[in-house]
């Protein structure tokens, strides 16, 4: 059973490279352009891992992030932005990981799969 | 016997008077004609001495006019009561017995037999109307023989005589008097012949012992202040004992007389007074020494003639001593004069130049030339204020550059300017002429101050004043190393270097080559000047620290400007970064999933490849922009650094291996864990090790050392440092390697060392590069144990 990923980005470009490449991958994948669609749609249908960007206009990623932990704390949410240096902030916003946004996709579906395979784990 | 016989003796008497030169000739035939006439046996003429006391027989002759060999003469004083001297005394001719035939008294026992023979004596009186000079004696073998017209006639031929032997006593006495008037006269001549006082005396001296046959001499001099003789010279071969008679020498000075005959210690000795105008000056004792024979004694008729000497050269000593005087006084203004001249031109030459470095050449090449100060060596120290020393900075030695108007200046062709300029080039090529040897042993010498034996420098350096040591004097203040090891045995000047308000310098000048004595008369000028040079000097190097001073400001206000601008660049760029990022994101990405679909070896995968290469080129500038722009406070922890280090050799390891560069680890042992970003000091090694190892490239024998070390303090610190051989960096680029966009790389973003340069500030810390060129370079990251404010790390960010 493909696994799903809900990609969260306002730029349609990204969206649209994401979901390819995901698909690509071998993932089920859904989008939004915000992060209240966002939490509409994990609200409809639970997926098992969020990519989420952070400077979005309307809710910030991060304001989503402590959303979504709040609706369900074993949902692995990972942050994806331009910003590079500084995953170390993040952490203390409780997301699970936290990967560089880059043209390159092979870090980020490394990690998607790293994630995975831990909450695997974990249930 | 007739009067026409009388006429005829009396003829050929006048004959043989006028025939003969010579008196004593004269005598002689006349004598030999009176005993062939009047039938006689001997003639004896007797004279009386010089002073008129004795008779002494001077002439023996026979019939044939042959003088008879003479033995000891009888010599009859005044008061002797025989013939001779009473007809001596009464000009009276008289008749006797022979006073030879009796054995007579005193000195005439061994006279000639021959005188014994005749019986009777005529005695006639040799004089003129004033003086009695003598008698004639003629003798006969029997009694009175000689008629009383005879007598009478001899008489007259004695008269005759007479005015001969007057004749030559006043011809012997003109020449005399000439002779002497002669010798005056050359003596007088020789001795103003020349203005040199020791010459004079060469040749007055040896003028005076061949006059007057002495052997030895002592001329002594009054001293002008106590009055008292010392010997001024004297014969070489006395000795000092024997010098003259010192006590007659006084007298002789008091009473401004000649002595004749000090003690009877000397076989013959003079002493005469040196007199100039009337006062007495010195003595001159002519002698010989006791023990040989004298070859004359002195009479009182000499002693006029000394006098003359005497006051000749008492003259002409006085003459020679003040021309000297003068001279000396002449050649000492002349030296003032240029060496005033001299000073003035160095000092325009000095207000000439304003570097530094080019005024301590003029410096030191006007004390060493020649026409300048003509000092051997000069060497200049300065003072290092900070480190309380003195610094050896220019040495210069003796040369033959000479200045001043009188040989140099070319007049009209050559302004004053040009000519001052001329000089200063030759002086600054004499001191760049000097001996490597002194200019290392200088430029090695450092002394210092602060250190106890040094106390007499600091005493010159605080006294201001010049001093002259003379080094190896057991009583002069002792010169410590290292500067002593500079220095001979000989006299040193020592010149402090001041200006109004401190001394900066000292300045040692000696003549520690020739080893000549140095001239007490040139050290107020060398003052003079030194003093003048100190003030230029101070002058020029308050320029330079005013420039420096200057030009440091400047920089500071343009990095200051710089990094304002730099802030407000960043903060623009970020924006800017952030904007691309997406699109290139979505560029970059599709661009892969296009590349992807293309078919191997087609023209447009290499396209494909090349976009996205030039994607990555792009996403990594963006990257480092956002990094540098964005600071962002994160959490600190206690991180060692050692570990570190070894994480990241184990990063680079395979890395360098493959590139032919040796790691080498050198890390303290219990290094104390330092409160930092760990990420953050990683990525400034990282980009510190990726340089190095740039730099090294694939040079031969590549090496990066990495050390560690604690270092203790107010605020312990750790510092770690890179050091590789890779070339070093070019000085000129040396100040912008911390700036932002500067890189050497072709593929750099020149963000690399700005970054680890800002993280290592946040942190508090110092990075440092030492640079060898054409070596290498070694950064030095200095990081504090603990840091003291978190917000000094907060940065610029106000959020991500």
């Amino acid at each position: 059973m493909k696994r799903k990923i809900l990609v969260v980005d306002d730029e349609e470009s990204i969206r649209l490279l994401y979901r390819e490449e995901l698909e690509d991958a071998g993932y089920e994948v859904r989008t939004a352009a915000s992060a209240e669609e966002a939490l509409e749609l994990i609200a409809a249908g639970r997926p098992d891992l969020v990519i989420m960007d952070i400077k979005m206009p309307g809710m910030s990623g991060l304001e989503a992030l402590v959303k979504i932990k709040e609706m369900d704390r074993r949902l692995p949410v990972i942050l994806c932005s331009a910003y590079g240096e500084y995953k170390q902030d993040f952490s203390s916003w409780a997301s699970d990981d936290y990967v560089v946004k880059s043209a390159n996709l092979d870090e980020l579906k490394r990690h998607i799969e790293k994630i995975l395979a831990q909450a695997a784990e974990n249930s | 016997m007739d009067s026409q016989v009388n006429a005829r003796i009396l003829y050929e008497v006048i004959e043989l008077v006028a025939a003969n030169q010579e008196v004593s000739a004269s005598l002689t035939d006349v004598s030999a004609y009176l005993l062939q006439q009047f039938a006689g046996q001997l003639a004896a003429v007797f004279l009386a001495d010089q002073q008129r006391e004795n008779l002494v027989l001077r002439l023996l002759v026979d019939r044939q006019g042959r003088r008879l060999p003479g033995g000891p003469l009888p010599r009859y004083p005044l008061q002797a009561q025989n013939l001779f001297t009473q007809t001596w005394i009464s000009r009276i001719p008289a008749q006797g017995g022979n006073p030879f035939k009796q054995p007579p008294a005193g000195g005439e026992a061994d006279l000639p037999a021959v005188l014994r023979q005749p019986e009777c004596c005529w005695v006639f009186p040799l004089g003129d109307d004033s003086t009695s000079y003598g008698v004639l004696a003629l003798f006969f073998p029997r009694e009175a023989p000689l008629a009383d017209g005879d007598s009478h006639l001899i008489a007259a031929v004695s008269r005759l005589l007479a005015i001969g032997i007057r004749n030559s006593e006043l011809d012997d006495w003109a020449q005399k008097k000439i002779q002497r008037l002669q010798f005056l006269y050359d003596f007088n001549e020789a001795i103003t012949s020349t203005m040199d006082r020791d010459r004079m005396l060469s040749i007055a001296i040896p003028a005076c012992l061949q006059l007057l046959k002495t052997s030895a001499y002592v001329l002594r001099l009054a001293d002008a202040d106590s009055g008292r003789l010392r010997v001024e010279r004297q014969s070489p071969e006395l000795d000092a004992a024997e010098a003259g008679d010192p006590e007659t020498a006084r007298q002789a000075y008091r009473d401004r007389q000649p002595r004749l005959h000090a003690d009877g210690r000397f076989p013959v000795y003079v002493c005469l007074p040196l007199l100039s105008q009337g006062k007495a000056i010195g003595t001159l004792e002519f002698f010989d020494p006791p023990g040989t024979i004298p070859r004359r004694q002195f009479n009182r008729q000499d002693l006029k003639l000394l006098m003359t000497i005497a006051t000749q050269l008492g003259t002409a000593l006085v003459r020679t001593t003040m021309y000297q005087r003068l001279a000396e006084l002449n050649r000492e203004n002349e030296r003032r004069a240029r060496r005033l001249t001299t000073i003035n031109e160095l000092e325009n030459m000095l207000l000439a130049a304003d570097d530094p470095d080019t005024l301590m050449k003029l410096i030191l090449g006007a004390i060493t030339s020649q026409r300048g100060f003509g000092f051997d060596r000069a060497m200049l120290f300065l003072l290092d204020r900070k480190r309380r020393r003195l610094c050896g900075r220019l040495a210069a030695t003796k040369t033959d550059i000479s200045f001043g108007r009188g040989d140099g200046w070319q007049g009209e062709e050559q302004t004053p300017a040009e000519y001052l300029e001329m000089i200063a080039g030759q002086l600054c090529q004499a001191a760049a002429a000097t001996p490597d040897s002194l200019s290392r042993d200088l430029d090695n010498c450092r002394i210092p101050l602060q250190q106890p034996e040094q106390a007499i420098i600091n005493d010159i350096l605080e006294r201001k004043k010049a001093v002259l040591i003379r080094v190896a004097d057991p009583e002069a203040p002792r010169i410590p190393p290292p500067l002593s090891h500079l220095l001979t045995d000989q006299e040193t000047i020592f010149l402090p270097l001041a200006s109004k308000e401190e001394t900066f310098g000292l300045l040692v000048v000696d003549n520690g080559i020739s080893l000549a004595p140095i001239r007490q008369t040139e050290i107020p000028y060398l003052k003079m000047f030194v003093g003048a040079a100190a003030l230029a000097l101070d002058r020029a190097l308050l320029n330079i620290q005013f420039d420096q001073a200057l030009s440091m400001l400047h920089e500071t206000q343009q990095k200051l400007e710089q990094s304002e601008k730099l802030a407000a660049l960043g903060e623009m760029a970020a924006g800017i970064a952030h904007e691309i990022k997406n699109p290139l994101v979505s560029i970059g990405g599709f661009a892969r999933r296009l590349y992807r679909q293309l078919p191997a070896d087609s023209r447009e995968k290499a396209y494909g490849q090349i976009i996205i290469s030039e994607i990555n080129r792009l996403e990594k500038i963006v990257k480092d922009v956002l990094t540098f722009s964005r600071g962002q406070a994160e959490p600190l922890e206690e991180c060692d650094l050692n570990a570190l280090v070894e994480e990241i050799a184990d990063f680079f390891r395979k890395d360098l291996k493959q590139e032919n560069i040796r790691l080498e680890l050198q890390l303290a042992p219990e290094l104390p864990p330092v409160e930092c970003n760990r990420n953050q000091i990683k990525q400034v090694l990282i980009n510190l090790i990726a340089n190095s190892k740039q730099a090294i490239g694939s040079r031969p024998g590549g090496r990066i050392i990495v050390r560690s070390a604690r270092e203790a303090g107010d605020q312990p610190r750790v510092r770690l440092e890179i050091e590789d051989n890779g070339g070093g960096i070019n000085p000129e680029l040396l100040h912008n390697i911390f700036n932002p966009f500067f890189t050497t790389k072709d593929d750099g973003t020149g963000l690399g060392l700005p970054i680890s340069h800002k993280i290592v500030l946040n942190h508090q810390g110092s990075i440092k590069v030492k640079n060898k060129e054409a070596e290498g370079a070694t950064f030095i990251i200095k990081l504090p144990v603990r840091q003291q404010k978190l917000q000094h790390i907060t940065g610029s960010a106000s959020e991500p």
